[in-house]
């Protein structure tokens, strides 16, 4: 017996050097995906505008934004038959070309394959991949190599806390996502306590954040509050907490795979608050925890076909990328966020009359850019120049549809609360 | 606090380890019998809970209806990973044997979730809405519930195969005594095999039982490989009640921790438990 422990015991030890060498080494023998070969380098007779970026085409953030190399180069077919960007500094249209990796949902190798980007494509100018998380440690790949980084669905403090010349996002603070919802509770005036639930990462900590300052403006007291680790499985501990404090509304800062997990948890533990507010109310979350289970939770969009801005090409010209790239709004409601990325690189393009990297970000940083979710310019946030401006709509899930619920010139539905 | 909190945390930790019990029970077996500490052992939950969620996807089939054809076929599945991987090893001398057993186990349940990761590429789960049920202040989920029934249904049946069968005296037999077994005519190649594919047909039951309550991620394998593991290590390796013990011990611990310290503390107590129990007393708490 005595042999067979330490047989036990040297087993599980070599078994977790082996496994721990093997994690550190997986994303290094990781082949990456392009969604297009790597084009020859072109003389300057034939310039090609060269934008790159990686979308998460698979993984765990694939169900919200793996097909939006689809829109890219829907959106790239699109501006090639109208000629291509036209660059003073060229005199005439120069054609554009968007090269796309797969990141694998993954912050290392995303940051790997922008290296790539830059380093072996060439390419003139970045856009973002999906999510804060992501993004964060690009904002120094992209100030080291000196390239503007268009940055997508990323707005967490920790892009910015960084400071950069050279990194430009559309949307506004992730911080101030949800300031037009609370908007919102505060003109219904109904609900008087809340209760977070926030996972440890730049996206909820940023919503949180927001929410905190927001949720006291709005007149509501905070009544719990649970930081919890993404990738968390069983939320028990905290839906237990959330019904000891019994809030009127349940927020939820967290990716939708996460919130996901805990609604479904909490209803199924009996946590009934008067509303749960989750922010990605995406199609991969109303999926995971049942349509029926999703009526009348809330949370935000930033774009739908309701919305009157036209944008640089006009909100036709988006709509038909989507059709062409298969893709609706309800399904991937983050569509926007990225194309608002492909409206800031053509406009600052075409404004600023140049591929020179250093003129573009000089420039970027005086345009107001029309986009189809409204004008976009950039402020700064400490030594970070490139904050946009746009914060997203309210909405609510209704008898198995979203719904725009707020503010009134945009919403095709009444705020229903407390949720039957 | 009220008592109320106090007793769902100690409810919902009981429901919690009964559903890692029945992975603990295969993997406490297997090792009992063959001495090989299958690392794959998780990736079997993964890929059970994905062929049923990708046939009730395709079907619109029940769960339980899907189970019932998933489950024996992981048994078919465990009993050819034995002769096929695992049986090769085991014919290794004792020094590559070690090294090849960790890697090739390893190796295969990394590639299991690889490909779990590329047919489903993101968290996956089913939905089937009970209404919890309430005594007074309490609350309980009836889900988890109906789960913790077919834990012990399942307890019940594997008790009475392993004291009631000619299979379940080789096995004890074997576990106890390999070679005076085998001295008695018990074919060890055979019980191994079996074993093997009962061992994998509870852990692909856990792994459903999982999608009920969990949205899984391709790559939940290894940390279940390894939760389990810390539950046979503190049940005694080769012990039914045993590790059906330790997994409620662990669930309990897990939503404690997660209550009165924080979250992060629930997801690594069971890390922590493998580690002091190996070091104090490796042959585990409640030796069989």
């Amino acid at each position: 017996m005595q042999s067979s422990s330490k047989l036990v015991t040297s087993v599980i030890v070599t078994a977790l050097v082996v496994s721990l060498v093997w994690y550190a080494a997986l994303p290094m023998l990781v082949p990456s995906k392009t969604a297009q070969e790597a084009p020859v380098t072109t003389p300057e007779q034939s310039r090609v505008i060269k934008i790159g970026g990686t979308l998460p085409l698979s993984g765990q953030f694939s169900p919200v934004a793996g097909t939006f190399n689809r829109l890219y180069d829907a959106w790239a077919t699109q501006i090639n038959e109208r000629g291509g960007l036209y660059v003073s500094e060229y005199g005439k249209r120069l054609p554009v070309k968007v090269i796309v990796y797969d990141d694998q949902s993954d912050a290392t190798t995303a940051t790997r394959l922008y290296e790539k980007l830059i380093s072996e494509d060439k390419v003139d100018v970045l856009i973002g991949p999906y999510s804060s998380t992501l993004t964060v440690p690009l904002v120094a790949v992209a100030t080291r190599n000196s390239i503007p980084l268009i940055a997508t669905s990323a707005g967490a403090p920790p892009i910015f806390n960084q400071g950069s010349d050279w990194v430009f996002v559309g949307i506004d603070l992730i911080t101030n996502w949800p300031k037009t919802y609370f908007d919102m509770v505060k003109a219904k005036g109904q609900a008087k306590t809340i209760g977070f639930v926030a996972t440890d990462e730049p996206f909820g900590q940023g919503v949180l954040a927001g929410g905190k300052t927001f949720a006291p403006q709005a007149g509501l007291t905070i009544t719990s509050e649970n930081i919890v680790p993404v990738g968390t499985k069983d939320f028990t501990a905290a839906i237990i907490k959330l019904k000891e404090a019994n809030p009127d509304i349940v927020f939820v800062a967290a990716l939708a795979p996460d919130a996901a997990t805990f609604v479904k948890q909490a209803k199924e533990q009996g946590l009934k608050p008067r509303e749960f507010h989750v922010p990605q109310l995406v199609k991969g979350f109303i999926e995971s925890v049942g349509v029926d289970s999703a009526n009348y939770i809330t949370g935000e969009w930033y774009w739908t076909d309701d919305v009157l801005y036209g944008g640089v090409w006009g909100k036709e010209m988006f709509m038909q990328a989507m059709a062409k790239a298969g893709i609706t709004n309800v399904d991937y409601p983050w569509a926007a966020v990225h194309y608002y990325g492909l409206e800031i690189i053509g406009a600052a393009i075409e404004r600023v009359g140049t591929l020179d990297k250093a003129k573009l970000k000089d420039g970027l940083k005086n345009l107001s850019i029309p986009t189809i979710s409204g004008e976009v310019h950039f402020k700064s946030f400490g030594n970070f120049k490139g904050v946009g401006t746009l914060v997203p709509f309210p909405v609510q899930m209704q008898n198995g549809k979203v719904v725009v619920v707020w503010p009134s010139e945009t919403k095709k539905g009444d705020y229903t609360y407390p949720s039957p | 606090m009220t008592l109320a909190p106090l007793l769902e945390l100690l409810i919902f930790g009981i429901l919690l380890g009964g559903i890692y019990g029945l992975s603990a029970i295969g993997l406490s077996l297997i090792f009992g019998i063959a001495r090989v500490l299958n690392l794959a052992h998780g990736a079997f939950a993964v890929l059970a809970a994905a062929v049923s969620f990708v046939v009730i996807q395709a079907t619109g089939l029940n769960l339980l209806f899907v189970a019932m054809l998933v489950v024996p076929l992981f048994f078919v599945a465990g009993y050819v990973y034995e002769i096929l991987l695992i049986h090769r090893m085991l014919s290794f001398n004792r020094e590559r044997r070690i090294e090849a057993l960790i890697l090739g186990t390893l190796g295969f349940g990394l590639v299991t979730e690889s490909i779990v990761s590329i047919i489903i590429p993101r968290n996956f789960g089913v939905n089937y809405q009970f209404l919890p049920i309430s005594f007074g202040e309490i609350t309980v989920s009836t889900l988890r519930l109906l789960l913790l029934a077919v834990v012990a249904i399942t307890t019940v049946i594997l008790h009475f195969i392993v004291y009631k069968t000619w299979y379940g005296k080789a096995l004890r037999a074997t576990i106890d005594d390999a070679e005076t077994a085998q001295l008695m005519g018990i074919n060890f190649d055979r019980i191994t095999s079996i074993t093997f594919g009962l061992g994998t047909a509870l852990s692909a039951l856990g792994g459903i039982l999982l999608l009920l309550v969990f949205n899984i991620s391709p790559n939940m394998g290894f940390p279940i490989t390894l939760k389990v593991l810390a539950i046979i290590i503190l049940g005694g390796l080769g012990s039914i009640l045993g590790s059906l013990a330790a997994s409620i011990a662990l669930g309990i611990s897990e939503t404690f921790a997660g209550f009165f310290l924080d979250t992060a503390w629930s997801n690594s107590i069971s890390l922590v438990v493998l580690l002091v129990v190996v070091l104090i007393k490796s042959e585990g708490l409640l030796r069989r």
